[in-house]
C-alpha cells in the first residue's frame, strides 16, 4: 500500500508556504509559528551504536502543517490555526513516538533532516498498520476542513507512465492524477512503479501549484514480533548432513570449476 | 559462458520469440543510500514472477517483501541486490547473492545466491544474440559478482525440488551437484566450485 509521508521537514513546509522558492526562511518560520499556524514538531536524537554518541539531531513535523501554511497563505487562518492544533496532537500521538523511536538503532548518521525522513520510512515499511492509522487521522483532520477540501487535492500512489511528458500517478484505491514528467525526474521519481504523493493546490484564474515527493511503500501484512516468515532459500547457514559433506570433498578433488565469465560486466551503484 | 554458446532458434523454445536488449545492472547493498533503497522497495513492491505455483509465491513475497531488508539487515555478510531494468527503467529481473557459513567439518566461508527471479513474462526470453537466455545471462552475473566478492571457491543456490526450471539453470551454470538439507527435504543446495 501506497501512503503519503506524515512526517515532513522545515525545509518542505517553507517550500510549501513560498510555493517552492528556496532560500532561508527562519524569519518565515518564526512568525508562522507566532500566528499559531504551525506546529512544535519533534526534535529526535539519534545517537551512535558504536559510541553512544550523538550522531544526530533533527525537528520533524506532522504533514498537516503543509495544509496549514498554505490555508494561512490563502487567509483563511482560524482553520489553519484548527488544523496546526490537530497537528500538535498528532505528533504527540503514541504512534508518531512509536515511529520515530523505530529507528533508533538502525542508522548511526544521517546529514540532513531529509536524509533522515528517508532512513525512517525506509525503516518504518514493516510498521503497516501504525502508518495506516497515521495516514487516516490526517486524511480525517484535512476532510473537517472544508477550505482545505476545494483548495487541495492529495494522491499518493504508484507512477504508471514515466515515458512522454507527462506521468501518470495512480492510487491504490483509485484516483489518478497526471504531472509533468520533468517534475519527478527532479526528485529521481521517474520510473515506474515508484512511490510518490502529488499535493495540487488551487491558486485561482486557472492556475495551480504542484509538489511532488516521495511516498512511502508499507507491508500490511507484516509478520508478528519474533514470527519472521522463513524463507528456505535464505537460511543463514547451511548444514548438509553426512553425504553432502562427502559430495563437497568429492568435488573439490574433481576437475569441475566453474568457468569465469568471458562477457563484461557493467554495474551502475544505485 | 556466453560467447561460445550455440545460437538460439526460436523454434528451440517457442517463447523465446521474445527478443530483449540486454538490461543494464544496478547494484544495491548496505551502503546504498536511503533514498535508492526507498525507490528499489517501490520498484520491487509490485513485481510479479509468479505463475501461482507455491514455490513461486514464496520467492515473489520474498523479492517484495524481503530483498530490500535483506540487504540492510545482512550487510555485514556483504548482500548484494542487483536489479535488472531495460533502457526505460523498467524492471526485468532482480538477483540476490550474500556469504554464508556452511557447516562441512568446520564451518567454511561461502557465497549464496538467495535469489535468481525474471519478471513473468520474461521467464523464457532471450537476449538479442540469440545465444543468451535471459536466465542464463542474470545467473552468470550474480555468480560473477560472487565470484568477485572473494568468499572462498564454494557457490550455491537453495532450490525448491518442485522448480525444474531453476534447477536445470542451475546445472548449466555448472551448480549441478545436489546436496539434500536435512531438515528441509522440499528444497536441494545446488553446489559448484569457483575455478
Amino acid at each position: 500500500m501506497i501512503l503519503t509521508r506524515p512526517l515532513v521537514s522545515k525545509k518542505a513546509i517553507l517550500a510549501c508556504y513560498r510555493l517552492g522558492m528556496e532560500g532561508d526562511g527562519e524569519a518565515t518560520f518564526r512568525t508562522l509559528h507566532r500566528k499559531g499556524v504551525l506546529s512544535e514538531g519533534l526534535s529526535v536524537c539519534l545517537r551512535s551504536d558504536e559510541t553512544g554518541k550523538l550522531a544526530g539531531r533533527f525537528q520533524v513535523f506532522s504533514e498537516l502543517n503543509l495544509d496549514a501554511v498554505r490555508l494561512a497563505r490563502h487567509g483563511c487562518w482560524d482553520e489553519a490555526k484548527a488544523i496546526a492544533q490537530r497537528a500538535r496532537d498528532l505528533e504527540g500521538d503514541p504512534a508518531t513516538l512509536q515511529l520515530v523511536s523505530s529507528l533508533d538503532q538502525k542508522i548511526a548518521a544521517a546529514d540532513e533532516t531529509d536524509d533522515f525522513l528517508d532512513d525512517l520510512f525506509l525503516h518504518s515499511q514493516t510498521l503497516g498498520k501504525l502508518l495506516t492509522r497515521l495516514a487516516g487521522q490526517v486524511e480525517e483532520a484535512r476532510k473537517m476542513t472544508k477550505a482545505l477540501q476545494s483548495l487541495v487535492t492529495v494522491v499518493a500512489g504508484a507512477v504508471q507512465s514515466a515515458d512522454g511528458e507527462v506521468a501518470e500517478i495512480v492510487a491504490d484505491h483509485g484516483p489518478r492524477i497526471a504531472v509533468p514528467r520533468e517534475q519527478l525526474a527532479e526528485q529521481e521519481l521517474d520510473y515506474q512503479g515508484a512511490a510518490v504523493t502529488v499535493r495540487r493546490e488551487k491558486l485561482g484564474r486557472g492556475s495551480a501549484f504542484s509538489q511532488v515527493e516521495p511516498a512511502m511503500v508499507v507491508d500490511l501484512d507484516e509478520d508478528a514480533p519474533g514470527q519472521r516468515h522463513r524463507y528456505p532459500f535464505a537460511p543463514g547457514e547451511i548444514r548438509p548432513g553426512e553425504r553432502g559433506i562427502a559430495t563437497v570433498k568429492a568435488l573439490r578433488e574433481s576437475a569441475k570449476r566453474i568457468p569465469p565469465s568471458d562477457r563484461v560486466i557493467v554495474i551502475r551503484r544505485a | 559462458m556466453s560467447s561460445d554458446a550455440p545460437e538460439i532458434k526460436p523454434g528451440d523454445y517457442p517463447e523465446c520469440s521474445q527478443l530483449v536488449d540486454e538490461p543494464g545492472v544496478t547494484l544495491i547493498d548496505a551502503r546504498t543510500k536511503a533514498r535508492a533503497l526507498a525507490r528499489a522497495r517501490s520498484l520491487l513492491a509490485t513485481f510479479e514472477c509468479s505463475t501461482g505455483l507455491p514455490h513461486e509465491d514464496e520467492v515473489e513475497r520474498y523479492v517484495r517483501r524481503r530483498a530490500v531488508p535483506q540487504v540492510l539487515e545482512h550487510g555485514h555478510r556483504g548482500c548484494e541486490l542487483l536489479l535488472f531494468r531495460d533502457a526505460a527503467g523498467v524492471l526485468m529481473a532482480v538477483a540476490q547473492h550474500e556469504e554464508t557459513a556452511l557447516f562441512l567439518r568446520e564451518p567454511e566461508r561461502s557465497s549464496l545466491i538467495v535469489v535468481v527471479a525474471l519478471r513473468r513474462d520474461l521467464r523464457r526470453a532471450c537476449l538479442r544474440d540469440r545465444k543468451t537466455r535471459l536466465a542464463a545471462f542474470v545467473m552468470e552475473q550474480v555468480l560473477e559478482r560472487s565470484r568477485q566478492a572473494g568468499r572462498g571457491s564454494i557457490v550455491g543456490g537453495i532450490v525448491s525440488r518442485q522448480n525444474m526450471g531453476s534447477l536445470k539453470l542451475c546445472e548449466r551454470m555448472h551448480l549441478d551437484e545436489p546436496i539434500d538439507i536435512p531438515d528441509d527435504p522440499d528444497y536441494v543446495y545446488m553446489v559448484g566450485l569457483f575455478e
